[in-house]
C-alpha cells in the first residue's frame, strides 16, 4: 500500500466520477474470461505510454533520424537507437510507476517534496524546453504540409484547431483515443522505409554487430548522436506521462498494465524511428550530403530514390509527428501549470472548472505556432539543436525523478529497487557525460578534428 | 430485478471509486528533508544546466553565422 492509498476522504468532483466510470469499464472487461476481453483490457489500459513515446517521435526527432540515416547509414546508428529507447523505457517506467502509485502529477510531487525553490527550477526547465520544442513541432507541421503547397497559416491554424477538437469533449478517454489514433500514424515511416528497398540481411547484421561509426567521432556526429538521445528522453515526457497516468485513473493494481503500455510505446516508437533511418539510408549509399537538410530537402532528395509516393509519405510523416507531439507537449505544459497553481488539471475537467488548464494548453500551442509564422525567422536551424537542449536539461529532471521513485513514504512497496536505481543513475551519468562531450566539441573542436 | 441490483451495485462502486480518486488527488505531502549531499547534487546539476545553456548559445551563434 502506498501513502496515497491511505489518503483522507474528500468530496469527489466531476473528474473523479469520470475516472471511476472508466475504472468500472476496465473491471467489467477483466471480469470476462475470454481471450477477446483480455485484449480489450489491454486496449483500455494502454494510452499514456504509447502517446508519450510516439509523441516523442516528433518532428525534430524524425528529422534527426532522417539525418542520421542519410549521413551515416544504418551500421552504427540502428543499435545506438535501440540503446536510446532502452534508456527511454527505464526512465518512463519509473514515471508510470510513480503516477500509478500516487495518482498525482510530476510537478505536484516535486513542489510538495522539494519545495517551491527547487520546484521553480524544474518548472523553468520544463517551460523553456516545452516552448522551444513546441515551436519546432509547428516548424515540422508547416514544412510537412508545405511540401504539398499548403500555406503556413492554414497548416498552423488547422493544427491548432485539431488540438482544440481533441480537448473539446472534456473527457480524458476520448482525448486519449483521439491522440492514440493520430499517434499510430507514425507508422507511415514503415512504407517509406519499404519503398527504399532495404536489405533485410544488412539491417539484421547492423542490429547484431554494432559497426564502428563511419568517419569517427567528429563534432557534427556527436551533435547528431546527442540529438538522437534527446529524441527518446526529454523532460516533457516525464511530466506528461505521469500526469496522463494519474488523469486516466490508473492505480497500483494496474501497474503491470502501465508497464506494458510503456513497453508497447517504446517498441512501436523504436520500430518507426528505425524505419526513418532506413528510409533515408539510400541518400548515404548514393553519397548525397544531407548535413543541413530540412523536411522539404529530405523529401525532394528522396524522390528520385523512393519515388513521389515515398517522398509524399515522408512529408506527411513529419507533419503527423509534429501534430501528435504538439498535442502531447501542450498537454504536459497544462498539467504542470495546473499542478503547480493548484487549479484543475485534468482532461476530464469541465470547461468551467478547468478553463485555466485548457487556456494554457491552447495558449502555448497558439504562441508557438504563431512564432513560426513570422516571416524570415531562422527557425529551421534550431530544429535538431532542440533535441540537444532536451538531452542537456535531462540530468536535473532525472535526479528529481530518482529521488521521488525512492521515496518510501509516497511510493510504499513500489519504490525503486536496486536494479531500478542502478539503471536510473547509469542513465543520468550517461546523459551528463554526453552533455560534457557535446560541450567539448563546441569549446575545443580541434580535439575532435 | 438482477439487472437493477447490478446497476445499483455499479453505482455504489463508482461512488466509492470516485471518493478514492478524490482522496488521492487532494493528498497533501509534507516537504521532505533535503540532505546536504542531495543539496550539493541539485546545485551541481543546476550549474551543469546553466553551463550547457551557454555552450548551446555558442553553438547556435556559430550555426546562424
Amino acid at each position: 500500500m502506498t501513502g496515497a492509498d491511505k489518503a483522507a476522504p474528500t468530496t469527489p468532483s466531476h473528474e473523479d466520477f469520470d475516472r471511476a466510470a472508466d475504472r468500472q469499464t476496465i473491471l467489467r472487461a477483466r471480469g470476462h474470461t475470454s481471450r477477446w476481453f483480455g485484449a480489450r483490457v489491454l486496449l483500455l489500459l494502454v494510452g499514456p505510454g504509447v502517446i508519450t513515446f510516439l509523441g516523442e517521435n516528433d518532428a525534430p526527432s524524425m528529422l534527426s533520424y532522417a539525418a542520421t540515416g542519410a549521413q551515416f547509414g544504418i551500421g552504427f546508428f540502428l543499435p545506438f537507437i535501440l540503446f536510446t529507447f532502452a534508456i527511454g523505457f527505464v526512465v518512463q517506467e519509473m514515471v508510470a510507476r510513480i503516477g500509478a502509485a500516487t495518482g498525482q502529477g510530476h510537478a505536484e510531487l516535486i513542489f510538495a517534496r522539494f519545495g517551491r525553490f527547487w520546484g521553480g527550477f524544474a518548472m523553468l526547465d520544463l517551460s523553456a524546453g516545452n516552448f522551444l520544442t513546441l515551436v519546432t513541432e509547428f516548424i515540422g507541421i508547416r514544412a510537412g504540409l508545405g511540401y504539398f503547397g499548403v500555406p503556413p497559416a492554414v497548416a498552423v491554424g488547422g493544427s491548432i484547431l485539431v488540438i482544440g477538437l481533441a480537448i473539446s469533449t472534456s473527457r480524458y478517454r476520448t482525448w486519449e483515443r483521439f491522440a492514440m489514433a493520430l499517434a499510430l500514424g507514425n507508422a507511415i515511416f514503415l512504407p517509406v522505409a519499404l519503398l527504399a528497398h532495404p536489405d533485410a540481411a544488412a539491417i539484421g547484421h547492423a542490429m547484431l554487430t554494432w559497426s564502428p561509426l563511419p568517419g569517427g567521432l567528429k563534432p557534427g556526429t556527436i551533435t547528431l548522436m546527442i540529438a538522437d538521445i534527446g529524441a527518446t528522453v526529454t523532460p516533457w515526457m516525464l511530466f506528461f506521462q505521469q500526469g496522463a497516468v494519474a488523469d486516466k485513473g490508473l492505480t497500483s493494481t494496474e501497474l503491470s498494465g502501465a508497464r506494458i503500455d510503456t513497453l508497447i510505446g517504446t517498441l512501436l516508437a523504436a520500430t518507426f524511428a528505425i524505419a526513418a533511418v532506413v528510409a533515408t539510408a539510400p541518400l548515404f549509399a548514393h553519397g548525397i550530403s544531407a548535413a543541413n537538410f530540412q523536411t522539404a530537402q529530405f523529401a525532394e532528395a528522396l524522390q528520385p530514390l523512393i519515388g513521389r509516393l515515398g517522398a509524399s509519405l515522408f512529408a506527411i510523416g513529419i507533419f503527423e509527428a509534429g501534430l501528435v507531439a504538439a498535442i502531447a507537449i501542450s498537454t504536459s505544459s497544462a498539467y504542470a501549470f495546473g499542478e503547480v497553481t493548484g487549479t484543475a488539471h485534468s482532461l476530464n475537467a469541465p470547461l468551467r472548472d478547468g478553463w485555466r488548464f485548457y487556456a494554457v494548453l491552447l495558449g502555448s500551442a497558439c504562441a508557438a505556432g504563431g512564432l513560426t509564422l513570422i516571416p524570415g525567422a531562422p527557425l529551421e536551424d534550431i530544429v535538431i539543436l532542440v533535441n540537444v537542449v532536451a538531452t542537456l536539461a535531462m540530468p536535473p529532471a532525472l535526479l528529481f525523478l530518482i529521488v521521488i521513485a525512492n521515496d518510501a513514504e509516497i511510493m510504499g512497496e513500489h519504490r525503486n529497487g536496486r536494479l531500478g536505481n542502478i539503471a536510473g543513475i547509469g542513465v543520468t551519468l550517461f546523459l551528463v557525460a554526453s552533455g560534457l562531450t557535446f560541450a567539448a566539441t563546441v569549446l575545443v573542436p580541434h580535439l575532435f578534428a | 430485478m438482477a439487472t437493477i441490483n447490478t446497476l445499483l451495485n455499479d453505482e455504489q462502486t463508482v461512488h466509492q471509486d470516485a471518493a478514492f480518486y478524490a482522496a488521492r488527488r487532494t493528498m497533501a505531502w509534507q516537504r521532505s528533508t533535503i540532505s546536504p549531499r542531495l543539496r550539493l547534487l541539485l546545485w551541481s546539476l543546476r550549474l551543469y544546466v546553466v553551463l550547457m545553456l551557454v555552450v548551446v548559445a555558442i553553438a547556435l551563434a556559430r550555426l546562424l553565422q
